[in-house]
């Protein structure tokens, strides 16, 4: 009979008790595990945005380009660099990009942004840009005009090209909206701006529903007119102006206003030849690889093959997301330990009763010649039994919620504040082996903690006092 | 041959008013003796016994088991020595209530790190020398009082120690279960040459011994050997 054996059928001898501490550890497991899933799934949504629709893995400058974005700092040679850096085995795919700063305006009103210009089938390689067009609006290139320009839906309506009407697909979009509210309205003119568009709902309705379903509204009216013509003014890099006409060839929309409210791209062709750059430079090559953990073995073959050039990973790029990424083992461990040692206390507790009321029989035990430390061990192998059975059933149980949300959580209706942040209006929970490994150690930690003062106690009863008492 | 030695035996609890539970008490204890220590309540029985246990130390006095003498002994020395060398049957709470009589009387083969299959045998003949062979699946609380105590007197014959110390075992029992443990008591000490020293008030108990030592007040009264 070992003595852990003893320890677990004592868990079970009063088994309300047991039960009530088994049940308050799973809940405060299961509760901590799906809270960190959330928070994790967050944080890898957006490094996984950072990396797939913003920098990609590593991006190579010139150096000097970096402080200002001067187009005259290029990149040379840059198909066999193409060819070299897709050579390297860890490299999924390499693409090239022209940039600048451009001012755009309508006859309302401009606004500066950075465009790229990119080939858009390689692009498709680096990026899912071409993923986000914004309710179908336009394509990514794929229709044939003049300077065609992809804006960003954030960029678009700072330019005041948002329309808004009231048509089928109005109906459809608002199909959550009960039909006594949307039977009332009826299928409208193009409204040039959103006071009047907004005029003409508050007229019908009263504006109390106005109110009420604003946002909704205003969604489902909006469009944009691709082919639609804006002026640009843009540097080249002997520091022309260049003035001319480029059109709306789609608008897209991504999960990180801050990017949105700053990108837009053009055909590398167009851009090049407004900036005066020759055919073979260029002012960024971006990398995707097969797996993230390669960035730092990848970074320094490119950094040995190119010396000369500033080669920067996501993480230097985008801080924000590198930093979230790099603490996110910690949130989860730090999240867990708060909840195991609240949940400590309980314990403490319970263990205390269970030494008390068990007095005479520990007595009887050291009396009968089982020295201090088997009773020591006896105390602690059941406290610590105690949590991890509770904290089993909480992982289990936070494993199969993770599992019953994993396709994911839409919070979008709270989550306008979250995209102003980068992070996705939709939560995929989510958690790894390892953390449930961690999260197991530490119960055990905290059972061992737990035990500490009881099984202390345990061992200071005098045998003889501790059979002769009355409890 | 004398197995415990007991010089100038002193006990007083410190209280607010100091109790002199034992004042003065020098005794031996042969091998395969059948004592029984009596006396009225308050009078320094279970005091007397958990000393000679090694339960309690001494304030004053000497007792010597087969050399030792136990005063010398650390407390994590103490436990030990207990465990090789005393066999305990308290009046109750005796038993693991979370293991079988089996387990019950393996658990402290178990401590003494003796191989399982020793455990096991020994357990079962012991059962078996206490009559409870077909009990020994059962665990304490499914047992009546008589068979607890049956139990516990196996569990302290089996660490094959020198000596039983059995604190009124009888206390909580019937007369038919009183005369059963005591016979198998009194057979196991005939048969086996185990040594038992008890503590009772009670007559039927008292009758069985081989040899009454009275205690009142902390001190002998009188110690007389008893031909049956
Ligand atoms: N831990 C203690 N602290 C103070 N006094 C104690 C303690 N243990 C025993 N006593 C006192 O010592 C005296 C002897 O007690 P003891 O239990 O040895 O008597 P006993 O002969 O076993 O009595 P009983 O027949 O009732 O079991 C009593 O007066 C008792 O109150
Ligand atoms: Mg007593």
């Amino acid at each position: 009979m070992n003595i852990v054996r003893i320890s677990w059928k004592n868990i079970w001898r009063n088994k309300l008790r047991s039960s009530i501490v088994i049940g308050a550890i799973a809940v405060g497991i299961l509760s901590g595990t799906y809270c960190v899933a959330i928070i994790l799934g967050m944080i890898q949504g957006r490094v996984d945005d950072a990396i797939h629709k913003e920098v990609g893995h590593i991006q190579m400058h010139n150096p000097r380009f970096v402080t200002n974005y001067e187009t005259q700092y290029t990149v040379s040679n840059v198909s066999d660099k193409r060819a070299e850096i897709q050579q390297i085995t860890q490299v999924k795919s390499v693409a090239a990009h022209t940039v600048s700063h451009i001012q755009l305006s309508t006859g309302y009103t401009g606004s500066g942004a950075l465009v790229t210009g990119i080939h858009p089938e390689r692009e498709k390689e680096i990026s899912d840009i071409y993923t986000c067009l914004w309710n179908s609006t336009g394509t990514y290139f794929e229709e044939d005009m003049y300077m065609p320009v992809l804006l960003s839906k954030e960029i678009a309506e700072n330019l005041l090209l948002d329309y808004y009407r009231i048509d089928s697909s109005f109906f459809v979009t608002c199909a959550h909206i009960p039909d006594s509210v949307t039977g009332k309205l009826q299928s409208t003119k193009i409204y040039r701006s959103k006071t009047d568009f907004l005029q003409y709902v508050k007229s019908t309705l009263s504006s109390e529903l106005l109110e009420r379903y604003k946002t909704d509204f205003l969604n489902a009216a909006l469009f944009f007119k691709t082919g639609k013509k804006i002026s640009y003014s843009i540097l080249s890099k002997d520091k022309e102006v260049q003035n001319g006409i480029c059109k709306i060839a789609g608008v897209y929309k991504t999960s990180n206003s801050m990017f949105d409210a700053r990108n837009i791209f053009m055909l590398d062709s167009d851009l090049r030849s407004l900036l005066h750059i020759e055919t073979d430079k260029t002012h960024e090559i971006q990398l995707v690889l097969n797996d993230t953990e390669n960035v730092p073995n990848v970074m320094s073959q490119l950094q040995s093959l190119y010396p000369n050039l500033e080669i920067r990973s996501w993480k230097e790029l985008k801080p924000d997301a590198g930093m979230q990424a790099d603490l996110m083992n910690m949130y989860g461990i730090i999240f867990i330990i708060i909840i195991l040692g609240a949940l400590g206390f309980g314990i403490v507790n319970t263990m205390l009763m269970v030494v008390l009321e068990r007095v005479k029989e520990i007595g009887m035990l050291m009396a009968i010649g089982m020295n201090k430390k088997r009773v020591y061990s006896m105390i602690m192998f059941e406290t610590v039994l105690l949590c991890l059975i509770g904290a089993a059933i909480g992982m289990v149980g936070g494993y199969y919620l993770i599992q019953a949300t994993a396709s994911g959580i839409d919070i979008s209706s709270l989550a306008q504040g979250l995209e102003s942040v980068g992070y996705a209006p939709v939560l995929y929970p989510q958690l790894d082996v390892l953390f449930f490994v961690q999260v197991s150690v530490l119960t055990i930690i905290t059972g061992i903690l737990a035990a500490l003062y009881p099984a202390y106690k345990a061992i200071k009863y005098n045998p003889a006092d501790a059979i002769r008492s009355d409890v | 041959m004398s197995i415990i030695q007991v010089h100038n035996l002193h006990k007083t609890f410190e209280a607010a008013v100091p109790v002199k539970a034992i004042q003065g008490i020098d005794l031996e204890f042969a091998q395969g003796e059948f004592s029984a220590v009596v006396g009225p309540s308050g009078s320094g029985k279970t005091t007397f016994l958990n000393m000679i246990g090694g339960l309690d130390s001494p304030t004053e006095g000497d007792i010597i088991i087969n050399d030792t003498n136990i005063r010398s002994l650390s407390p994590s020395e103490m436990i030990d020595f207990r465990l090789h060398n005393i066999g305990f049957v308290f009046q109750a709470y005796n038993l693991i209530p979370v293991l079988t009589a089996r387990e019950n009387v393996e658990f402290i083969m178990q401590l003494q790190k003796r191989p399982q299959k020793e455990c096991t045998e020994r357990a079962m003949e012991l059962l078996e020398a206490v009559g409870l062979q077909d009990r020994a699946g059962t665990r304490p609380a499914k047992l009546s009082g008589g068979q607890q105590q049956r139990v516990a007197v196996a569990r302290a014959l089996a660490s094959k120690p020198q000596f039983v110390l059995a604190d009124e075992p009888t206390a909580n029992l019937d007369t038919a279960s009183t005369e059963n443990l005591l016979d198998i008591m009194h057979n196991l000490n005939k048969k086996e040459d185990v040594t038992f020293i008890f503590s009772t008030h009670d007559k039927r108990v008292i009758d069985k011994a081989r040899r009454i030592v009275t205690i009142e007040d902390g001190k002998v009264l009188s110690d007389e050997a008893i031909k049956r």
